[in-house]
């Protein structure tokens, strides 16, 4: 038997207290907390998603939700959620996407040894001129990888009722499922809001493109408020990394009361 | 039976010169009386005939060292298969005496004679019986051809009965030569005497010993088996280690490798013939479910497992569907049923359907090993998530078709459309469990040098990369189309960028680069890259578009 058990108020008891609680007014159980059920996320994203080393119980990428990236860096940041899982180990499907670029996606750290790339089957036709069964293909896909990335067109183009089928079934099966643009009208738990602000690098004529300034806003049900979060995506080398606010750094050195020494230039 | 390693009593069969008679019953224009013979294999002499022997022909020679010493050798090329197909008849007609035949390599079988040689009268009727029996199913072979000169002039037939398969096999070579069968009495004593004055060397044929050891042994002085079987054996086993043990076996023919005489395994393979041919794929699943139900239950009643299994599917027109499953980890019952219905409903609803109704469900188990759980890998190793991608790899090229699943893999190129090479799952091997294949894909190699590709684009790369190129509009200050000179100059800055009907402001914008590829042949192409930086009411977008032959197209995005 498995019980899954919600968080309780932090601080009240120890996750573990807890745990040995339960386990003792339910003889036979294995326990399961929603934090144990969990893929792992990049550590630039980690702060937007309120992981951080003093938090009591970790909120991570919760296996069984669905993931909407949107904005004008929604492919980037879609790609940025595969890099974890996939580094550890997890399988990761690519849905009826042909444009994604693969190089950036190896740039940014998705293992391409656990990565498939499926066609389009709403695209594909058989000889019979017959659409392959959609659902079939994309619950056996679901069984079999963790991270399932969809086409914003893939899914409007799916009845509804059946994307919620889809949803469903990767709750059971624990992976996530990620769309890459707005699922309106399926509803999703999460919703991962890339906005570029700059980028930086080329001029009139001149230079190349190095690094984009991303703000990265993640909201979803179950959230209290919005997290926000401003991250180089892509940076120079084609990673993800975080922005460091030069100007807070000196700041907080100031209210510490410490002098920041003065650097001879030029 | 002196001790309880004494081995088994057994009867071979045996003609050392078998690949020649298979090539003159399949070639007879080779065959002349007296006209020598010899058989390459790996460009050197495998067999050659007692003419060919005579004049100077030995084995392991050279083909130029053999035809020097006999110019008009006919060569034979070495063909197994041949060997083997036309051994059968002589195995079947053994068969008529003894069921149970242990075909070691074309030209050599070999038998266990408890039953036969009581049934014949003994070890010597037995022998004289087996020759006969031989020399019917070489009859056989051929009508035209003298088959009793052909024998000869391949060195003959021998059979040889003695305790062990070692002693037997150097009986009926014996015999062979010298043309009438060898029974060498049994007990130990007896045969050890028997295998005494052989030479060592006789064991890289008869045992499969390494060379390097018989040489080893002939340097120590141990030339024939008898010096080796005169040896105590904890001696051998201090100088030798382990093998030196089974060399005191094999050369006082107490060798322990049974002789196949085991019955054939039980046929577990399970059918379900279908009166009415069915085509729904719920159907077949259901009638497939009593089936792995009984396999199951079978194997849990034995504590064993399937682990590699074949399940075959006719249809009324004589299509067929059959396929291979394997799991490292053994199939239950309804695991077995999952991958009938995973075959069956990529037959039935995949790209190249049965136009008829199916008429017959064989479920055979190839492959079973006792039920002891499973121990998933610690550290790396293939992972319980590798396995269950490759099956749902495997599932979805049977809905997509073979093309439907793809990888990436790293080719390198100036073109961000070409870096890396989609290559379809099922191109990695050829079986159909291209899942398997996925898995045994050596990793990745993106550590390959970007500095091969000079004029490649610098990093980042875009993140999404149209396959199909757009074609857009690049619009100078003053409205005209912007272009680049033979000598890579622009005619004006590039101020609006025209999407799709839409106009965006440049805001930055870098280039050309030109580039020019395959100058040499008809696919030259001479095209000049920029990146765009464009204002959109929500923020900036950055895209890579290129000029060619005056036409803009929008290949990448930035996104």
């Amino acid at each position: 038997m498995t019980v899954g058990v919600a968080s309780s108020k932090p601080g009240s008891l120890s996750p573990q207290a807890l745990s040995a609680l339960l386990a003792s007014q339910i003889p036979g159980a294995h326990l399961v907390m929603a934090h144990e059920r969990l893929l792992p996320v990049h550590p630039v994203l980690a702060p937007l998603f309120g992981v951080s080393s003093d938090d009591p119980l970790p909120l991570g990428l919760v296996r069984g939700h669905t993931l909407a990236c949107t904005g004008s860096a929604a492919m980037s940041s879609a790609l940025a959620v595969l890099v974890a899982p996939t580094q550890s180990g997890s399988w990761a499907g690519v849905v009826g996407l042909p444009s994604v670029g693969v190089l950036a996606a190896a740039d940014l750290g998705v293992a391409l040894e656990r990565t498939i790339f499926v066609s389009d089957p709403m695209g594909a036709r058989n000889h019979r001129e017959q659409r392959p069964d959609v659902a079939a293909v994309l619950s056996a896909l679901v069984d079999g990888v963790d991270v399932l990335l969809l086409a914003q067109r893939l899914v409007t183009s799916l009845p509804l009722s059946l994307m919620r089928r889809v949803q469903t079934r990767v709750q059971t099966r624990g992976g996530i499922l990620v769309i890459v643009g707005d699922p309106a009208p399926l509803s999703v738990d999460i919703r991962l809001n890339a906005t570029t602000v700059e980028w930086q690098g080329v001029g009139t004529g001149h230079g190349h493109l190095q690094r984009r300034r991303v703000v990265l806003q993640l909201d979803g049900r179950r959230r209290a408020r919005a997290t926000e979060h401003e991250v180089w995506l892509p940076d120079a080398q084609g990673q993800l990394s975080a922005v460091v606010q030069q100007s807070e750094k000196f700041a907080v050195a100031e209210q510490a009361g410490v002098v920041v020494p003065l650097r001879r230039t030029g | 039976m002196s001790s309880p390693q004494q081995p088994p009593r057994c009867a071979v069969l045996h003609s050392p010169a078998w690949p020649l008679i298979a090539a003159i019953v399949h070639n007879p224009q080779i065959y002349a009386p007296s006209q020598p013979l010899a058989v390459f294999d790996a460009q050197r002499v495998s067999c050659c005939s007692p003419a060919a022997w005579g004049e100077g022909v030995r084995l392991g020679q050279r083909r130029r060292q053999a035809q020097g010493a006999c110019p008009h050798v006919v060569i034979v090329p070495h063909d197994p298969e041949r060997d083997a197909r036309l051994f059968e008849p002589i195995v079947r007609s053994v068969g008529t005496l003894v069921p149970l035949i242990d075909v070691a390599t074309p030209g050599s079988l070999l038998l266990a004679t408890r039953g036969p040689s009581r049934y014949v009268g003994g070890d010597d009727a037995l022998a004289i019986r087996l020759i006969a029996l031989a020399t019917t199913g070489v009859n056989t072979l051929s009508e035209s051809l003298d088959i009793e000169a052909v024998l000869s002039a391949g060195g003959g037939m021998g059979v040889g009965i003695a305790d062990g398969r070692i002693a037997a096999t150097l009986a009926a070579r014996s015999a062979a030569h010298r043309g009438t069968p060898i029974v060498v009495p049994g007990g130990a004593s007896a045969t050890a005497e028997f295998l005494a004055p052989y030479a060592v060397k006789v064991l890289v044929s008869v045992a499969g010993c390494p060379p390097q050891l018989i040489d080893l042994l002939e340097r120590l002085g141990l030339r024939q088996l008898g010096d080796i079987a005169a040896l105590s054996p904890t001696h051998l086993v201090d100088r030798f280690g382990s093998i030196g043990l089974v060399l005191h076996r094999l050369a006082s023919g107490t060798d322990d490798t049974p002789p196949a005489t085991v019955p054939p395994p039980v046929d577990l393979s399970i059918t379900r013939v279908f009166d009415d041919p069915i085509l729904q794929l719920d159907m077949l699943v259901f009638a497939a479910k009593s089936l792995t139900d009984e396999l199951g239950t079978y194997f849990h009643e034995r504590g064993q497992i399937c682990t590699r299994m074949r399940i075959e599917a006719d249809s009324e027109h004589g299509e067929t569907s059959h396929r291979v499953w394997y799991r490292s980890q053994g199939m239950h019952s309804s695991m077995m049923l999952d991958r009938v219905r995973w075959q069956l409903d990529g037959w039935i609803n995949g790209a190249d359907p049965p136009s008829a109704g199916i008429t017959m469900l064989r479920i055979t188990p190839t492959e079973i090993r006792s039920d002891a759980g499973t121990q998933e890998g610690f550290w790396g190793g293939r992972s319980q998530a590798d396995e269950t991608a490759a099956r749902a790899i495997t599932r979805v090229i049977g809905f997509l078709g073979p093309r439907g699943v793809t990888v990436a893999s790293w080719n390198g190129g100036r073109d961000p459309r070409q870096v890396y090479d989609m290559i379809p799952v099922a191109d990695l091997g050829s079986t159909a469990a291209a899942g398997e294949q996925l898995l045994l894909r050596p990793q990745d190699d993106s550590s390959a040098d970007p500095n091969l590709w000079p004029g490649s684009l610098p990093a980042p790369a875009p993140a999404v990369v149209f396959h199909e190129a757009l074609s857009v509009a690049v619009i100078d200050q003053r409205g005209h189309s912007v272009s680049v000179s033979g000598r890579g100059l622009v005619s004006a800055p590039p101020a609006t960028l025209t999407l799709k009907g839409a106009n965006h402001e440049v805001v930055a914008w870098a280039g050309p680069w030109p580039i020019e590829e395959r100058w040499w042949d008809e696919r030259s192409r001479r095209v000049a890259r920029f990146q765009l930086v464009v204002q959109v009411p929500d923020g900036q977008r950055a895209y890579l578009v290129e000029v060619f032959a005056g036409n803009w197209w929008l290949t990448a995005e930035y996104a």
